[in-house]
């Protein structure tokens, strides 16, 4: 490799480390965190923790944050419930553990020793997405504390695959770069649209992409975390998924039929399978965006799991 | 005197017309309507198939006041590509006739199962809708090596506490049947069909495709209220027996179906049969063979790839 390369990414390493760090702050400045803070092993998780009654916890996907929940369903459910959502480790505002924070299972760990210090005890875990795969790891290793488990669009099996070569490179050494490069071609108006795309076929829900706060997973380190998550998620629900058969708590699973990004047959179908408890709801016509779509059926199922319907 | 001679003469005349309206109905209707399928003679009764397409078996059953024409709207057509697709008209609908036990969904299964053996199906997937699973599943406790797989599409399977609408018993009285008949005939056909699309439309020219008026023909009006009248004693023999099902069944309900409650017949297929998976199809009615096909022929090729192999896609 010539002196001169090796200048030249030394170069733009310099230029992308200043820029990173202006961009995370300005993020930052725009989505400030919404919750408070519990620490866990030393490390800051951050939640929301709203309403009274029997305990509901949220999980988001994956690019995403506790935004996604307080947007819309969180102020539907604090009538009758204690709803808390948690930033996932390494994304939103908690910190990420030194190692293992890409496991779904050491995410619940951590989540689960949060909920433990507020005092939360028996809750319905609730998972959209990569959160399906955290909730549906909290179901199998502390079932004593699940009153039920819902997975929305959950990616709960193994797909024998990664999540594309976006998020290979942006979990290798070379994510920093890439990261600089996905934000110089997602800032703005662009991460809007990305957002909105997600809810294909259906329409994007006005005000969501910009409540939503996108970019804090396209700060450095988050956009590392959550590149890594994805890319490994597969293998870690290889393992995972041969303990569901253990799940005994009922398992709500809502799917759309036109989800292309966390297919149902691939993941709820199988899910359904495996467990004895299970109940499978298809949303015909919506996509992966289904926890915000179809939120009366979503209340509806936390209602009989938590035992608050009429 | 007089009074009476008038009373004879207006009885004369209304049963006269509604003889010649009877008469008439049932010309039209199967003028308009005709046979779309083939016949096969099994135990002395016609029974009305449409045959198409090649591959593996799939046999589909209409549901209450329906014929054959309920699957030729759509859903033979998209099966066509990668199945043999045989609908059927129960007996005593459509163009099937009817035997003396032929509200018995076991019979109208085995009339069914006969006649795809007699063309040649030897393993098949059988779909239901609604009354339609009855039969199916009949079909499955009863022919076994035939049934290779069931989807049971909002259908009625298990017996239920509660009677049944006055209606049923009058439609099947002869006395009274004709005037409720009559009654149906003067109501407008999308009047009659939109209650069971709801919540979703009715599809457009589904309506002129099904062919109601082949249902309000007199014994076709009978035939179809004694089904449903002796379908519960019917269900009570069947129901029992599920649990001995060894094969795969789909069961798909949307969650607003007022015609089937979810609670009994398809929520009874899950727990008594050993290998059914229920999806509850979020937002829709009775009619998920229509307005959610896309589920359904999901569903068909599950099973097809667990019965047939990978030769479907």
């Amino acid at each position: 490799m010539s002196l001169r390369i090796l200048i030249g990414i030394a170069l733009v390493s310099l230029v992308t480390a200043c820029a990173s760090t202006d961009y995370a702050q300005t993020v930052e400045a725009k989505y400030p965190p919404i919750g408070s803070f519990v620490e866990v092993d030393g490390l800051n998780i951050h939640y929301i923790d709203e309403g009274s009654g029997p305990a509901v916890i949220l999980i988001h996907g994956a690019n995403s944050n506790l935004r996604d929940w307080k947007f819309a369903l969180v102020d539907k459910l604090t009538a009758k419930h204690r709803v808390i959502a948690f930033d996932r480790p390494g994304l939103g505002y908690s910190d990420r553990p030194a190692k293992g924070g890409d496991v779904p299972a050491e995410q619940a760990r951590i989540l689960k020793a949060a909920a433990d210090k507020l005092g939360v005890g028996k809750a319905v875990i609730l998972g959209h997405s990569f959160g399906g795969a955290v909730a549906a790891a909290w179901a199998v290793d502390y079932p004593e504390d699940v009153a039920g488990l819902i997975s929305l669009a959950g990616a709960t099996y193994d797909w024998g695959g990664t999540g594309g070569a976006l998020y290979s490179i942006g979990a290798s050494g070379a994510g920093g770069i890439l990261g600089s490069a996905a934000r110089a071609y997602v800032s703005g108006d662009r991460a809007l649209g990305l957002v909105d795309d997600a809810f294909a076929p259906n329409d994007p829900i006005p005000g969501y992409a910009e409540y939503l706060g996108v970019e804090l997973a396209l700060r450095p380190a988050a956009f590392r975390y959550n590149s890594t998550d994805i890319n490994r998620l597969s293998g870690h629900l290889a393992t995972q998924s041969q303990r569901y058969p253990e799940i005994t708590q009922p398992v709500v699973l809502i799917h759309g039929d036109a989800d292309q990004t966390v297919g149902l047959e691939a993941h709820s179908l199988r899910f359904y399978d495996a467990v004895e408890n299970g109940r499978l709801v298809v949303v015909p016509g919506v996509g992966h965006m289904v926890h915000q779509v179809s939120q009366p059926r979503i209340i509806k199922a936390i209602g009989r799991l938590a035992g608050t319907s009429e | 005197m007089r009074l009476a001679i008038w009373v004879s003469l207006t009885c004369l005349c209304v049963t006269i017309g509604t003889m010649w309206m009877t008469k008439r109905d049932l010309t039209r209707a199967e003028q308009a309507y005709p046979p779309v399928g083939e016949f096969v003679e099994i135990e002395g009764h016609q029974v009305h198939y449409v045959d198409q397409g090649s591959g593996p078996a799939v046999i589909l059953i209409h549901g209450a006041s329906g014929n054959l024409r309920d699957w030729t709207f759509s859903m033979t057509e998209r099966l066509a590509t990668s199945y043999r697709v045989l609908a059927f008209d129960r007996a005593g609908h459509g163009y099937s006739s009817r035997p003396e036990d032929g509200y018995d969904p076991a019979v109208q299964g085995r009339l069914i199962a006969k006649a795809a053996r007699r063309v040649g199906v030897e393993k098949a997937l059988l779909v239901g809708h609604s009354f339609g699973c009855a039969p199916a599943l009949a079909i499955a406790l009863d022919d076994p090596d035939l049934a290779a797989g069931l989807v049971d599409v909002a259908g009625a399977s298990h017996p239920w506490d509660g009677s049944l609408s006055i209606r049923y018993p009058l439609s099947y009285n002869p006395m009274t049947s004709w005037a409720l008949r009559m009654a149906a005939s003067l109501i407008s056909e999308d009047k009659l069909v939109d209650p069971v699309f709801e919540p979703q439309a009715t599809p457009a020219g589904y309506i002129e495709h099904l062919g109601v008026a082949l249902a309000l023909r007199p014994a076709t009006f009978r035939h179809n209220a004694e089904d449903i009248l002796r379908l519960n004693e019917s269900l009570k023999r069947m129901a029992p027996r599920y649990p001995s099902l060894e094969l795969p069944i789909e069961i798909l309900h949307g969650s607003l179906d007022d015609v089937v409650k979810e609670s009994i017949s398809p929520r009874g297929v899950e727990r008594d049969v050993p290998h059914s998976r229920f999806t509850l199809l979020d937002g829709i009615g009775h009619m998920p063979h229509h307005v959610a096909e896309d589920e359904i022929l999901a569903a068909i090729n599950r099973l097809a790839k667990d019965a047939f192999g990978e030769t479907t896609k």
